[in-house]
């Protein structure tokens, strides 16, 4: 398991191969990270595992394309679990996840792409 | 290569390998079509032939208008049973030497 | 290649920026849609040809709008690759089974995306040229099938004059032979009997079918006037000669069925053997082929010699092409059909041979499409029973006519040359002789015969009894004619029609010293006179007169218009 947070390496030519949207897709992904958080924990109040498996899904995804390799695999745990109705642990998942996202944002701060 | 021919001063052999129908008929004619000086003799070496049809017979009678006609020196050899009952049938001895 | 048009279908409006901003960037032009309901959609109005789309989107998922897509695209092969961070090998599967046709998996690679789109592209390309020359392919088919049923059709115009369904011929000729090269002809003589071809063409398709056209005008043209079988045959060798290119021939057979002689004459050049045979006894005589195959040999070399056979009223004739024996067992294709077989089912139902090789063959080659495609025909010694035909088309005006003709034959022409149907021909252009063709015919050619063979070769008509003593007759003639010195044969026509009755007188006259008529008439000794003796011309004719040293004959005939 790597314990580097996100591959600038890899941003960085995604930035130069994204030219002028870099700086929207950065802000996008950023929306779309808080959108999907926001929507897990209003599923946890009527523990609809299916659904918080599905935003679990986006917000890991989202983040192997733009190399924020740290959320993959706790947003992994999550799905997994929902995946198997297994709901016991979501609640940590999710302030993991959001501790996680939570560095990131203030790495993409220090780097100046927000 | 289906069709092999061979030079030997002026007689030319033409060999034909497997069988002897319309897929050969460009390199049948190749064969003895542009040399010059033009043989004097002809053979054509059925020993490897396993099936002759009619467009065979064709090319044969090509050959033969080729070099001359009446005056042409062509000899079919090597002929196996089965060639030599099509070229009976067909009556060619009367127009080539088959051995 | 960069009018590639790309769908993404991405829930995620990070991942859809993302490709989108490397798509547009390679110059390909892009539409978006965010879940699989707007995939559907503006796939159907705007039809591009990639489609990346994610599996998992809310409402209607990627299975799904992959499956509609599928549909939606019909014969056209649209790829579509699954964006995918699946790693589960259901999934996967499932991606495949909806039709998926690739995946591409996070993060998003460049190149990757580039190398996959450009390789689909291509297919894409091939898939379309491929169809393209299918129904490139398919239209030209149609065409050819349109032009081979013209061609049929002119074919059948010439070639159905002939007497092929007669009630003594059987024949199996399937209706598109032509194209194979195949093709058969039959025509009555006007002295009776008839005339058989029996034709193979090398190659097939429409250059086997253009061949066979010139040779039935020949046949049925020469048959009809009168012309014997070598004649024929020489002016199909010739004309094949001049229209086939070197290399391409035909393979024939050709009858001249003599019933009252109980007679055939063969010639095969180049086509199996063919078969006399008596039902309950079998095989009696093969006809082997000894002659080139027709359009090989030039018109100077062409060799007519014929063979005499004795053919009865129970005897029967067997004839097939090639493609008989040739035949392939469904078994086994190497295995074939075979003279050996042939002969057997003939020996051994020799009482219904044609259908009992019909059947053979059905079995044999397990394929009745096969057997449809075979050309074989037998025909039965008894001369079958004339139709009552309507009346000759008589062309021409009702009028008075009266002229004499003279022909004078010098040993040149008697050597080589039968003027039979030079003399008919001037009488046909009468209208009132058209209906009596066939016995002027009949009665002319007695006397020339008569006059050539008695007359002036003395041949002797005895040895004309049987098969072998005709081809001794035959060869006695040959030798006979090779060294003729000087003779001559003339032929006076007197010809007298009015406008409801007329009469013809025919008189010839031969060199020959003739013979002594007055005693051997006393006698009765009449079968010696002639072939078929006196009483053929006494029942065809009104009158007639032996003249001068006996060397001299006129005959009358008379008829009244109906």
């Amino acid at each position: 398991m790597n314990n580097e947070l996100i591959d600038f390496e890899a941003l960085n030519e995604l930035k130069d191969l994204m030219e002028e949207a870099f700086t929207e897709l950065i802000q996008t992904y950023v929306e779309d990270c808080q959108l999907h958080m926001q929507s897990i924990e209003d599923e946890l109040l009527s523990n609809n595992a299916p659904l918080i498996r599905e935003h679990a899904h986006s917000i890991k995804g989202s983040s192997a394309n733009l190399f924020v390799i740290g959320m993959i695999d706790i947003c992994q745990n999550l799905e997994n679990e929902a995946r198997e109705g297994n709901l016991e642990n979501a609640k940590q998942r999710l302030q993991a996840i959001k501790d996680k996202f939570h560095l990131v944002e203030k790495s993409f701060h220090e780097k100046g792409f927000i | 290569m289906p069709v092999n021919s061979k030079l030997d001063g002026s007689n030319l052999t033409i060999t034909v390998t497997g069988r002897f129908d319309f897929s050969v008929h460009q390199e049948f004619r190749m064969a003895y079509e542009g040399l010059s000086p033009s043989p004097s003799q002809y053979i054509v070496d059925l020993g490897e032939t396993s099936y002759l049809d009619s467009s065979a017979l064709g090319m044969l009678l090509l050959l033969r208008d080729f070099s001359g006609g009446d005056s042409a020196d062509i000899k079919i050899i090597n002929c196996n049973q089965d060639v030599k009952k099509i070229l009976a049938i067909s009556n060619f001895e009367q127009l080539f030497r088959i051995e | 290649m960069d009018t590639v048009r790309i769908l993404i279908a991405d829930d995620s409006k990070t991942d859809r920026l993302i490709l989108q901003t490397l798509l547009k960037k390679q110059g390909y032009p892009v539409y978006i849609a965010k879940d699989g309901f707007e995939a559907v959609e503006i796939f159907k109005e705007h039809r591009p040809d990639i489609v990346l789309l994610d599996a998992i989107m809310p409402g209607k998922d990627g299975f799904e709008a992959a499956q509609e897509i599928k549909v939606l695209s019909g014969d056209s092969f649209i790829p579509i690759i699954f964006l995918t961070s699946l790693s589960d090998a259901p999934s996967l599967a499932r991606c495949l089974e909806v039709g998926g046709d690739d995946f591409l998996t996070k993060p998003y690679n460049q190149i990757i995306l580039r190398a996959k789109i450009e390789a689909f592209s291509r297919m894409q390309d091939l898939y379309q040229t491929v169809q393209l020359q299918r129904d490139q392919i398919q239209a030209y088919t149609n065409e050819m099938v349109i032009e081979q049923k013209q061609a049929k059709a002119i074919f059948d115009n010439i070639a159905h004059r002939g007497c092929l369904d007669n009630s003594n011929i059987r024949y199996n000729l399937s209706p598109l032979s032509i194209f194979n090269g195949d093709i058969l002809l039959a025509a009555e003589k006007p002295v009776g009997g008839i005339h058989v071809f029996l034709g193979d063409f090398t190659g097939h398709g429409l250059p086997a079918a253009v061949g066979a056209m010139p040779v039935s005008e020949i046949f049925y043209g020469m048959t009809l006037k009168g012309f014997a079988m070598e004649e024929v045959l020489k002016e199909i060798n010739t004309r094949l000669c001049h229209i086939l290119p070197v290399g391409a021939f035909c393979c024939a057979i050709f009858l001249d069925i003599e019933y009252s002689e109980n007679r055939i004459r063969v010639w095969n050049g180049g086509l199996p053997d063919g078969y006399i045979f008596e039902p309950n006894e079998g095989i009696k005589v093969k006809l082997p082929s000894t002659h080139l195959p027709l359009g090989v040999l030039s018109s100077l070399q062409f060799k007519s010699e014929i063979s005499v056979c004795s053919f009865h009223e129970n005897d029967h004739i067997f004839l097939a092409t090639d493609g008989v024996i040739e035949s392939e067992s469904e078994k086994d294709h190497s295995i074939f059909f075979g003279s050996g077989r042939l002969e057997s089912i003939i020996n051994e139902h020799s009482d219904s041979v044609y259908h009992s090789i019909q059947a053979e063959l059905n079995k044999f080659s397990g394929n009745e499409r096969q057997t449809d495609d075979v050309t074989f025909l037998e025909i039965s010694g008894k001369n079958h029973i004339k139709k009552i035909t309507p009346k000759e088309q008589n062309h021409g005006v009702k009028q008075s006519l009266k002229w004499d003709i003279e022909y004078c034959f010098y040993v040149e022409s008697l050597r080589h040359f039968d003027p039979l149907p030079l003399i008919v021909q001037p009488l046909m252009e009468v209208r009132a002789l058209r209906p009596q063709r066939s016995r002027v015919f009949t009665v002319l050619s007695e006397l020339y015969n008569n006059a050539l063979d008695h007359g002036v070769l003395k041949l002797d008509s005895v040895t004309k009894g049987d098969a072998d003593g005709f081809a001794q007759f035959y060869q006695n003639k040959t030798n006979r004619l090779k060294h003729l010195d000087k003779a001559e044969i003339r032929v006076a026509v007197h010809l007298n029609s009015q406008m409801d009755k007329g009469e013809l007188t025919i008189k010839i006259e031969d060199s020959g010293t003739g013979f002594d008529y007055k005693s051997k008439l006393k006698e009765q000794v009449v079968a010696n006179l002639s072939g078929r003796g006196l009483p053929l011309l006494k029942a065809l004719c009104d009158s007639i007169e032996f003249q001068g040293k006996g060397n001299q004959v006129e005959v009358k005939l008379s008829w009244i218009e109906q």
